[in-house]
């Protein structure tokens, strides 16, 4: 049988994806009620948010509104260095260049992860972060930011 | 149906020297890297190479970029299949199965099944393109906006099957994807969802999204192992192995053909093609077969149906842009560019009278498979190596991958910004159990939707029996209704003529 732990996330996520309908309708409304605006968006909006009261009345019926099923997955907590690394990551991007941000993040990652050997963790990240970036500003045809190599 | 002396001289156009073959080696393994590259795309490639076609007779340049296209749509496979990230959005339904059995330590076979099921597809598309190219233009004319939308209903809807505990989350979040799919822009100049951002009014880049959702999101979820494959066993790069899964794939010869079917009709609807061929095909597949739980958790099948679809689709794609100088996607776009470079106008007209070139386009094709077998084979051992290495070097790399690709598809750090948000959205979604395929499959066909169902109301002023009157639009709605109801309609029946106390 599958035992359920208390966990807010399941029905905070359930909540935002209904919040982010509403606000959708909203918008789409107030930039204009025409049908040809409304012809999709309006039907399948209403879709969306009877669903939710659909699964939260199941929810309230069963007594899981609050819980989850313990599927002995990772708690969020667990991952949340990880998200927030990469978050710093790309919002450094247009500060640091490509090539720098990169190397830092490569090598913070492989810290964060128990990663040792310096000679290793050095060399992987400034060949993979200067070599990535290299080959993809060769590549494509935007100029990319960096703050070492040629932009 | 088949103009012999026009296949007489594209056999000579072809075989009278060797220089139009010079290309194909090169077009292929160009192909392959694009599509094995998460983030670059066949239609970057075709571009970037675009030209080179220039100092190219227009054979040559077509086998070009057609061998770039073959070697793409088997490459966007390899992501998909060791990694989780779909290289396009033809292959996501290839992760479905292929990533679980990656991580079953099966990542050789899953690899030769998709190598297989690509080869056949695409040598079974283009043998029914070379049967068919003419009546299958007449048909796609007929295709109308309903058409295309009866098409991404019955995809959208079949999303619930996808998730079977959790269907009400699956619906939830394929609905909420399509909703998303429609921010910016609409037909009529209306911008929503914006929150005015510049940047969003061309709409949420897909591309980008679908990185974050399933690369990113999965490598969090991946963060604190130590390996794709956790048995060091089961880590190994073996050659039988692959060629096994190059057999597996032939012992579903039903799966095959349906893939191919579904890849060269809905490949050919302009605005549609693989991106929604490979889903069909593999809910198709999940539906029909005896165990359907077993789909989304290694079941070779799986890989079969996506591979075969989305590379039958080419030769779809291709029916289009010859037969009605309309391309399907970006890919025939670019090639759509290579014929402009060449004072050529695809069409009814240029099918009449350049047969030749039509049929040699196509031949090559049928040679390039089997270049695209032997180059293939030789560069799966090399890819397949990823699973050796430790996770805490993978991450880091794929996430750096991902962003800078997402960087080259929008040419600023809206693809970087579009990645990290949707790597939280899709991680949070996949925690509580929702259908992260569902959501991304949903954005993709949101505009997709809406554009045909506008265009729908506008031909029909409104009137919803204009819908009686198009017999394809009723025929693929009534296939919906099959696939969600069939079964439960068979087995109600089955009850019924079971005596009671039976």
């Amino acid at each position: 049988m599958t035992t359920h732990k208390r966990d807010y996330g399941d029905l905070l996520v359930l909540m935002a994806l209904a919040g982010f309908t509403l606000w959708y309708l909203m918008d789409a409304i107030r930039v204009s009620s025409a049908i040809q605006n409304l012809l999709l968006i309006l039907p399948l909006s209403l879709v969306v948010l009877a669903i939710v009261l659909l699964e939260v009345a199941i929810r309230l019926k069963q007594g899981t509104l609050l819980t989850r099923p313990d599927d002995g997955g990772e708690p969020l907590h667990r991952t949340l260095p990880v998200v927030g690394l990469f978050a710093a990551y790309v919002i450094s991007l247009e500060t640091l260049g490509f090539d720098v941000a990169t190397v830092l993040f490569v090598a913070l990652f492989l810290l964060l992860k128990g990663e040792r050997n310096w000679l290793l963790l050095g060399g992987y990240s400034l060949a993979f972060g200067f070599g990535t970036a290299f080959f993809f500003a060769e590549m494509l045809p935007y100029p990319m930011h960096m703050l070492v190599l040629p932009d | 149906m088949i103009d012999l002396a026009a296949v007489e001289q594209a056999l000579a156009l072809l075989f009278t020297n060797f220089s139009p073959w010079m290309v194909v080696v090169p077009g292929i393994i160009i192909g392959l890297i694009f599509g094995a590259t998460p983030g670059l795309q066949i239609s970057m490639a075709m571009a970037i190479f675009l030209p080179m076609t220039l100092y190219m007779d227009f054979v040559q340049a077509m086998l070009f970029l057609t061998a770039i296209f073959t070697g793409g749509s088997f490459g966007s496979g390899i992501p998909a299949i060791l990694m989780n990230i779909p290289g396009t959005s033809s292959a996501i339904a290839t992760a479905f199965d292929g990533y679980p059995m990656a991580r079953q330590g099966k990542h050789n076979q899953a690899l030769g099944v998709a190598l297989a099921s690509s080869v056949i597809g695409v040598l079974m598309g283009y043998l029914i393109l070379f049967l068919m190219i003419q009546p299958l233009s007449f048909m796609v004319l007929k295709l109308g906006p309903a058409e295309m939308f009866a098409v991404i209903l019955w995809g959208m809807t079949l999303i619930a099957t996808l998730r079977g505990e959790h269907m009400l989350k699956g619906l939830m979040a394929g609905f909420v994807g399509m909703l998303v799919g429609t921010i910016g822009f609409n037909e009529l100049g209306m911008a929503r969802g914006t929150m005015g951002q510049t940047f969003l009014l061309d709409g949420v880049p897909v591309i980008p999204a679908m990185m974050g959702m399933f690369a990113a999101s999965e490598l969090f979820k991946l963060a604190n192992k130590g390996y794709i494959v956790e048995s060091e066993a089961s880590r190994k790069v073996k050659i039988s192995e692959i060629f096994q899964g190059f057999k597996m794939a032939v012992t579903y010869p039903w799966v095959l053909i349906r893939g191919g079917f579904i890849g060269v009709f809905v490949g050919a609807v302009p605005g549609v093609g693989s991106s929604v061929s490979n889903l069909l095909s593999y809910v198709e597949t999940q539906r029909r077969d005896k165990d359907p739980s077993s789909f989304g958790k290694g079941n070779p099948k799986g890989v079969v149906a996506s591979e075969s679809a989305n590379s039958t689709s080419e030769a779809g794609s291709m029916a289009t842009l010859l037969a009605l100088g309309i391309p399907g996607g970006g890919a025939t776009a670019v090639m759509l560019a290579a014929f402009a470079m060449h004072n050529i106008t695809g069409g009814p007209q240029f099918i009449r009278q350049q047969t030749d070139v039509v049929y040699a386009i196509i031949f090559a094709n049928f040679a390039q498979v089997f270049l695209l077998m032997v180059i293939g084979l030789l560069f799966i051992p090399l890819l397949a190596n990823i699973v050796k290495v430790p996770m805490r070097y993978l991450i880091p790399s794929v996430l750096v991958l991902a962003v800078m690709g997402s960087f080259g598809l929008t040419g600023n750090m809206t693809g970087p910004a579009t990645v990290l948000i949707f790597a939280v959205v899709g991680w949070l979604l996949r925690h509580y159990g929702y259908s992260v395929p569902a959501a991304v499959i949903g954005m993709l066909l949101g505009a997709m939707a809406e554009k045909s169902l506008l265009h729908s109301y506008q031909i029909s002023g409104g009137n919803l029996a204009y819908v009686l009157e198009r017999p394809v639009t009723l025929i693929i709605l009534a296939l919906l209704l099959i696939s969600l109801f069939g079964q439960h309609l068979v087995n109600w029946f089955r009850r019924r003529r079971q005596p009671l106390g039976a």
